[in-house]
């Protein structure tokens, strides 16, 4: 039996074999016991970016690429669909999910630490677990960090009080806790950073799902809307016709307020021109960046803020073999940062680092984006897209007539909202 | 002599081998990769796990392949379908037709 392994495997490394032919029916056990990994992939977050590209580079190579996957936080928390917890409907607890599914399915190697260095020439990775995990290819999937200091007052104690919510968590308990404390005919303030930032459509949803509340608990309450940008970033007639007609007279919107200064003691805002805002509820969205792993590894290139790519393989534009993913990607234009895109970018690496560990040229990947918000308890609308690589621009580009958003508010998509929740969380983490 | 006629059947063994595993990663591990866009609505393989929305696998090719061709020119109406559906070619339909009904 050794002798027939031994000879067997001499025969396909004659080959050049891939695991792909390792896999043959009856081998399969056999070659388990003996093949060597095709390559090693380390990927350093586990959001709808790392998770995607850890499963389907497992699932592409048959098993045949050992994929490690470090995650900080010990379960995934759904960004997308939090905001509905806001709004009083969702329960919490829907938007938490196991990563164990990616270990018992794919057989990826789940590593609960946090990154405290990667050394990119031995190609080692580094933990505060005091583990190290080398590799061939370094997959960088951080998300995004929010810059504080960007706005002053925003310090550590301020944090405790003035909540973000913008990444799924605690924050998203605790915002819920802040508006149902508020009283009747209390001004709920939400600030919206300059674009780019995670989740364009998010912050809008956002004062729908709150207003929504309002509406049902506390309808004399108003909502604040501070635009940085000149006006609503995405879906823009769909939220303006929710706010005039199922909100109307709930919500005072004002593009252009860009949010620079903070007094969480008096919950009041301040204007780069001077403007102040009194609120009973803040929620302050400030801009954001790669996430700092990205930049400790020095893979920031771009306004200090984000990790240029090559749009083909999604490796770093600054250090080789080194690919980076998701929100912390200076997109593409018109690419946004979402957690559907995350996941497509992850299927995007997987495919090109598939074909790069079995000699091929990797090729430009098909991606498409949807994007749904719910403008009360149960209708939806959308955005959607597809992004084709141009050779020319080197870059995914929408394609010419494909994409657009809903032409109103349904029932229909409110379901298709739910639905595709439940099929992103199962294909990023099952 | 013997050497040879190893050498000889190993190499036959071999490209069958090859051969077959091309084959079986064509229709099972590999698919067109950009078959994956359509999983994140539609479940990984196009397998749903919500009755919301249909599943693709295991559909009839042509079934598959006039839907898409439908939504893209417009005469089958929908929410999203027809303005994601303009995104691809109809090369790509085909490939997309071809992977989802062979999903088992």
């Amino acid at each position: 039996m050794t002798r027939f392994n031994e000879s067997r495997r001499r025969l396909l490394q004659g080959l050049g074999a891939s695991s792909t032919v390792l896999m043959v029916p009856g081998m399969a056990e056999a070659a388990k016991a003996t093949k060597q990994p095709r390559g090693k992939v380390v990927i350093i977050g586990a959001g709808f970016a790392g998770a995607t590209a850890a499963k389907y580079l497992r699932k592409w190579s048959d098993k045949g690429i050992e994929v490690t996957l470090i995650e900080r936080n010990a379960e995934f928390i759904s960004c997308p669909t939090s905001n509905e917890v806001l709004g009083g409907n969702r329960d919490y607890q829907t938007l938490v999910h196991s990563y164990e599914g990616l270990r018992k399915n794919w057989g990826i190697k789940l590593v609960r630490a946090s990154v405290t260095g990667v050394d990119v020439q031995k190609k080692i990775v580094r933990t505060d677990t005091g583990a190290a995990y080398s590799y061939d290819r370094l997959v960088v999937a951080p998300g995004i960090d929010f810059m504080f200091d960007q706005i002053e007052g925003y310090d550590a104690a301020a944090q405790k009080t003035v909540l973000h919510a913008w990444k799924a968590g605690p924050q998203t308990l605790a915002l819920r806790q802040q508006l149902e404390a508020m009283p009747d005919g209390g001004v709920f303030v939400l600030s919206i950073p300059k674009a780019p930032y995670r989740c364009p459509p998010g912050p809008y949803e956002r004062v729908c799902q709150v207003a929504w509340y309002f509406k049902q608990n506390k309808p004399k309450s108003r909502i604040v809307v501070l635009d940085a940008n000149d006006g609503i970033v995405s879906k823009g007639k769909l939220f303006q016709a929710a706010w005039n007609s199922e909100y109307s007279g709930m919500i005072d919107y004002r593009p252009s307020w860009n949010v620079v200064g903070l007094d969480a003691a008096t919950k009041t805002v301040t204007s780069e021109i001077g403007d102040t805002f009194k609120g009973d509820v803040l929620n302050i969205i400030p801009p954001m960046r790669a996430g700092e792993v990205a930049r400790q590894i020095g893979l920031v290139n771009v306004n200090d803020r984000w990790a240029g790519v090559n749009w083909i393989s999604l490796e770093s534009t600054v250090v080789p073999q080194v690919h980076v993913l998701g929100d912390a990607v200076f997109a593409a234009p018109q690419m946004p940062k979402s957690g559907h895109m995350a996941n497509q970018h992850g299927k995007a690496v997987a495919a090109a680092l598939v074909e790069i560990f079995s000699g091929r040229e990797p090729k430009p990947m098909l991606m498409a984006n949807t994007c749904y918000s719910m403008l009360d308890n149960k209708q939806g609308v959308h955005v959607a897209s597809v992004h084709r690589y141009n050779p020319e621009k080197q870059a995914p580009l929408i394609v010419e007539g494909s994409g657009g958003v809903s032409s109103g508010p349904s029932l229909e998509e409110g379901r298709y909202a739910h639905g595709w929740a439940i099929q992103i969380w199962a294909d990023t983490l099952t | 002599m013997m050497k040879r006629t190893i050498l000889i059947t190993a190499s036959i063994l071999a490209g069958a081998l090859f051969a077959f595993g091309q084959a079986l990663a064509a229709s099972t591990s590999t698919p067109p990769y950009f078959a994956a866009n359509c999983a994140n609505c539609h479940g990984t393989d196009g397998k749903s796990v919500t009755p919301i929305m249909p599943k693709l696998a295991g559909q009839e090719r042509e079934f598959i392949l006039e839907t898409l061709r439908a939504y893209k020119a417009g005469t089958r109406s929908g929410t999203i379908m027809p303005q994601l559906s303009k995104g691809y070619t109809d090369e790509e339909f085909v490939q997309l037709a071809d992977y989802f009904s062979n999903v088992k």
